[in-house]
């Protein structure tokens, strides 16, 4: 489907446009945390403080403005109620792709991991930013390749895409090392939303990702995943050559498969394990799924788990 | 030995086939570009030992498995044999054996159980194997020339023979008996042929050294290159011989016994040297050595021996009157393996005087003339018409002086020793003279000189080595300053005087001028030569006698010799040991015969010798018994000679009348004592090239020509069980492999 979408438009930007972005409608991005941006947005903040939107009431404590005492409560009820508004707030969101040699891996004639990793933060931009958001973007693979700060323009939008279109894969995964690099740049809370195989050592990766949270990002990891590296459906004698300069390997593929999955599984397991335990989210998106039916599930998943908190 | 009724050997090759899947599907290897190489990297980590390790057993189980089938379907089967055997000897038609039978002394050994009488139950086994119309020849070692049956078709009277024969005292030669058997093959007339060795496997009789002439034997038992196995050309040699049995026991022996002289003269203490020797593994104490003459004690010795020690016993005794006597020594107090020689004699003579010929080139009386000096050393007394106060010369050495043309037979039959003195030339008639006197026993002291001619002395004298002359003689050389002899062969009976190492006499002696000798040949021993390595004095044997030659004058002109203290010595040893050969020889070994003429007879052609119906003599065996002895002749001479003579021990010949007794030994060979056994190396590098079934117990002898000892084992049943097995454990083994896949998935 996604090649469908790229060949018909001739570009990521015509694809996303057509066809996923007409399909997610008006599906919100929810981010958990709140960010202190003041502009408006169509996002719900946690935090309670003057704005145009009626929240409700809460007793008045010392220290409130007295211009915030409804004077008609305390009339009716005999009670010092002060009115509380709820706030809208612009988003700032920082798009990580990994464009490592393992993101090159296409399986079944399906687009790449980069490839459906670029479309996939493409796709999450245009929504944040037709929601009045701010989006930036980072591409890495074992060090910073490029990186754009948050903005809110389709200028912006239109140059972020461009970047991407111009990324190749390369270079050997190392996520931990490169999210520790980029935190410092992230000053402000905002959605940090990685996008990657993560076949990386978890400890490190999560490592770098609590560093994230640490600096009041709400993190939220995309693992791309080829449907053959699950299913790893090789027979006979494979020489697999890696993607990242690794030595060749030559195996039986039948004889394996199950030491594999296991391996994989085990990964993953403790990757899911390691990430929950720091409160970041992690979605594993196949490139053989529908891009849009993807991210409504997972963003409605979200939008549920946000409602939720 | 494994035999393939089936030689598809071939099938072997399959055991390739898994290596060649295995090739083959390693080039199938389809490329593959890959993200998630760190999980086939943890998995190899974790993996690869263990699948390597599993993959290899399961090729090689495979492998195995196709290999036991491959030689499975070959029907190999497995014979067992006794070790040594060698192949089956498989009788075509009737069958000519000639047993070779080794009765010399040690086969007598250990005492108690004699290898011999195992030899003769291997000899009945071996006969057993025999049928109707089979021809066997019995060659004996100690009558080689006298075979027992020759050829006979009783097999009955074949084993009887055997029964009959014992140990004798004749030296082991392994070779000289394969070759009188191998001459036998002629005179039989059945198409397969076997040599049958019987022997006790010592070492010491079959000579492993004497390569040249095992090469010979191997060439006529190998027969030409498309030779038939089992052919006159080729025959089946069959070696059977007792396992060796020494045990603890050791043995004892005289090896030796010898005089220090060469020459005894009555009156006189000579040093009586007996050689003991001993080979066991325990010590022996107390042993007792005992010297008798003429079978009287006259003396003892006791001696204690360690393991593998060999002693010399000395002895000094004086023979009162000169004759002929018996010395033995005889070793008591130890029971060891072999008693025969536990005794050694030998036969002397004591004489009084010792006739020597001196020819001079330059005749003299007295001192003067080319030997004068010589006469004056050999007899001081000496002078025409007696000594100086008149009474006749009682010395040992009898001197004649002559010039040349006193070299006649007459003079040559009376003398023992002959000296040429610086002679210039000699006539046909006489080389040839002097020639049969040093073959005939004599011995020739040429002592060269400014006379000498070398090139007349070359041609007539040494004849290119066939001549009596030892040496060639090279132009006179004169020295610049005289030059001293720098090395003597100290131990020779010739240089006797210098024995004790005291004197150095010799080094005394100056030599202006001599004749260089030419390439002396490798039997000519040097006794004494100058500084630089020249020989001055060189001593050859030539026949039964000895010829010794003085490159340099002993007139006093070429060297000093004839004045310095050295030159009376070197002068009586040298003559008495070129004179102190007794003939006939008085030692004999076993298998030689006896010969005996009167003891005022000489060697030589003599006129007025006894003829042989003259001669009358009785003589006497060591066990008491007469022996014969027929007119003969020995050396051309008159002489009575018995037949060969086997047992060990002194014979007595008593002239008619009694008045005198002459002593003979028949001894043993001192190798006889050493009864270790043949190696297998010793015995491949004898018979080498040479196909051979060796046997040490009857049953073995039968099991060689039926296959009674030719247990035989279809091995591929086997094989097909290890197969199938090995298929079963291929089985289990991929089971494992794809169960732990499996459990781990």
């Amino acid at each position: 489907m996604v090649d469908d979408m790229t060949s018909a438009s001739g570009s990521l930007h015509g694809s996303v446009h057509q066809q996923v972005l007409d399909r997610l409608g008006k599906v919100f991005v929810a981010a958990r945390q709140a960010v202190e941006s003041v502009l408006a947005g169509q996002h719900r903040s946690v935090r309670r403080g003057l704005s145009v939107e009626f929240a409700g009431h809460r007793p008045y404590q010392a220290g409130d403005d007295l211009r915030r005492l409804d004077w008609i409560v305390y009339a009716r009820s005999d009670r010092y109620d002060v009115r509380v508004y709820e706030e809208e707030t612009r988003l700032r969101a920082t798009l990580i792709v990994d464009s490592s040699g393992s993101m090159g891996y296409s399986g079944g004639g399906r687009p790449s991991k980069l490839d459906f990793a670029k479309l996939l933060a493409a796709s999450l931009g245009f929504l944040m930013v037709r929601q009045s958001d701010s989006v930036g973007l980072a591409i890495c693979d074992t060090e910073v390749r490029a990186h754009l700060p948050p903005a809110g323009t389709m200028g912006h939008m239109l140059t972020l895409i461009d970047r991407l279109e111009r990324t190749p894969a390369g270079g050997e995964t190392s996520l931990g090392g490169v999210l520790s690099a980029l935190a410092p740049r992230l000053t402000r809370r905002g959605l940090v939303i990685l996008i990657t195989d993560a076949f990386d050592d978890p400890e490190k990766l999560v490592e770098a990702l609590r560093l994230l949270r640490y600096r009041k990002q709400d993190v939220r990891l995309f693992q791309v995943i080829d449907p053959l590296e699950e299913s790893f459906p090789f027979q006979g004698m494979i020489e697999f050559l890696g993607l990242e300069h690794e030595p060749r390997l030559r195996l039986d593929g039948d004889r394996v498969r199950a030491y594999y999955q296991q391996a994989l599984g085990a990964h993953r397991g403790r990757l899911a394990e390691l990430c929950h335990g720091i409160g970041v989210q992690l979605e594993t998106i196949r490139t053989d799924e529908d891009l849009a039916l993807a991210l409504v599930r997972v963003l409605t998943q979200r939008s549920v788990t946000a409602v939720r908190q | 030995m494994i035999e393939f009724a089936v030689p598809a050997l071939g099938g072997i090759a399959a055991i390739a086939a898994p290596v060649l899947i295995h090739i083959a599907h390693r080039r199938r290897f389809s490329p593959m570009s890959w993200g998630a190489m760190r999980f086939l990297q943890e998995l190899l980590a974790r993996k690869r030992r263990r699948m390597s390790i599993d993959n290899l057993l399961l090729l090689a189980v495979r492998m195995l498995a196709i290999a036991c089938l491959a030689l499975a379907l070959t029907r190999p089967q497995l014979s067992f044999r006794a070790a040594g055997l060698g192949d089956l000897i498989s009788r075509q038609g009737r069958t000519s054996a000639i047993i070779m039978i080794d009765d010399s002394l040690s086969t007598a050994a250990p005492r108690g159980a004699p290898a011999f009488a195992a030899m003769q139950k291997l000899g009945h086994a071996y006969l057993e194997t025999l049928k109707t119309g089979d021809e066997v020849s019995i060659v004996q070692l100690s009558r080689l020339g006298d075979p027992v049956a020759d050829p006979i078709y009783d097999l009955t009277a074949a084993g009887e023979a055997i029964d009959k024969l014992s140990p004798t005292a004749v030296g082991s030669d392994m070779p000289a008996l394969i070759d009188a058997a191998l001459d036998r093959v002629g005179r039989h007339l059945n198409p397969d042929i076997e040599l049958v060795l019987l022997s006790d496997g010592r070492a010491e009789g079959f000579g492993v050294d004497a390569k040249e002439r095992w090469e010979r034997l191997r060439a006529r038992l190998r027969g030409p290159d498309n030779a038939v196995a089992g052919t006159r050309a080729r025959p089946h040699v069959i070696l059977l011989s007792p396992r060796s049995d020494q045990g603890e026991r050791g043995n004892l022996a005289v090896s030796a016994l010898r005089i220090d002289r060469t020459l005894l003269p009555p009156g006189k203490p000579v040093a009586v040297r007996a050689t003991i020797s001993y080979d066991g593994a325990r010590p022996i104490a107390g042993a007792l050595v005992r010297l008798l003459v003429n079978g009287r004690d006259v003396a003892e010795q006791s001696l204690d021996l360690a393991p593998g020690e060999i002693r010399e016993l000395v002895f000094i005794h004086a023979f009162a009157e000169p004759g002929s006597y018996l010395l033995e020594a005889v070793v008591e107090g130890a029971r060891d393996a072999l008693a025969e020689d536990d005794r050694r004699a030998l036969a002397v003579e004591v004489e009084t005087r010792l006739p020597v010929l001196l020819i001079e080139g330059k005749a003299g009386r007295s001192l003067d003339g080319s030997l004068g000096m010589l006469a004056a050393a050999l007899d001081p007394l000496a002078s025409p018409g007696g000594t100086s106060d008149g009474r006749a010369s009682t010395d040992l050495f009898a001197i004649e002086r002559a010039g040349v043309s006193g070299l006649t037979e007459q003079a040559l039959s009376a003398a023992r020793v002959v000296v040429l003195g610086d002679v210039p030339a000699l006539d046909a008639g006489s080389v040839s003279a002097l020639e049969r006197f040093v073959v005939g026993g004599g011995g020739i002291l040429v002592v060269a000189g400014p006379a000498t001619d070398p090139e007349l002395a070359n041609r007539f004298w040494a004849r290119s080595g066939d001549g009596f002359l030892p040496a060639r003689l090279g132009p006179a050389r004169l020295a610049d300053k005289p030059l001293h002899p720098s090395t003597a062969a100290i131990g020779h009976p010739a240089l006797e005087a210098f024995t004790s190492g005291a004197s150095d006499a010799w080094k005394e002696i100056s030599v202006s001028r001599w004749f260089p000798l030419e390439s002396p040949p490798a039997d000519c021993e040097r006794l004494l030569a100058l500084d630089g390595g020249e020989p001055l004095l060189v001593d050859r044997a030539r026949g039964r006698g000895r010829v010794a030659l003085l490159a340099t004058g002993l007139d006093g002109a070429w060297s000093d010799l004839p004045y310095r203290s050295a030159f009376v010595p070197m002068s009586r040893s040298l003559i008495a040991w070129l004179g102190g050969n007794i003939l006939p020889p008085r030692n004999l070994l076993a298998g030689e015969r006896l010969s005996w003429f009167p003891a005022h007879a000489s060697a030589t052609n003599a006129p007025g010798i006894p003829t042989p119906m003259a001669l009358a003599a009785t003589a006497e065996g060591p066990d008491g018994k007469p022996v014969a002895l027929a007119p003969s002749a020995w050396e051309g001479h008159p002489a009575l000679v018995s037949g060969i003579l086997v047992q060990p021990g002194a014979y007595a010949v008593r002239e008619a009348g009694g008045k005198h007794t002459t002593w003979f030994e028949v001894g043993i060979s001192p190798g006889e004592s050493r009864l270790a056994p043949l190696s297998p190396a010793d015995l491949q590098e004898c018979l080498h090239d040479v196909q051979r079934h060796a046997v040490s117990e009857p049953k073995q002898v039968t099991e060689l020509f039926t296959s009674a000892g030719n247990r035989t084992y279809d091995l591929w049943r086997v094989l097909v069980i290890a197969s199938a097995s090995l298929l079963l454990v291929e089985t289990l083994l991929t089971r494992g492999l794809v169960g732990r896949e499996r459990a781990a998935a």
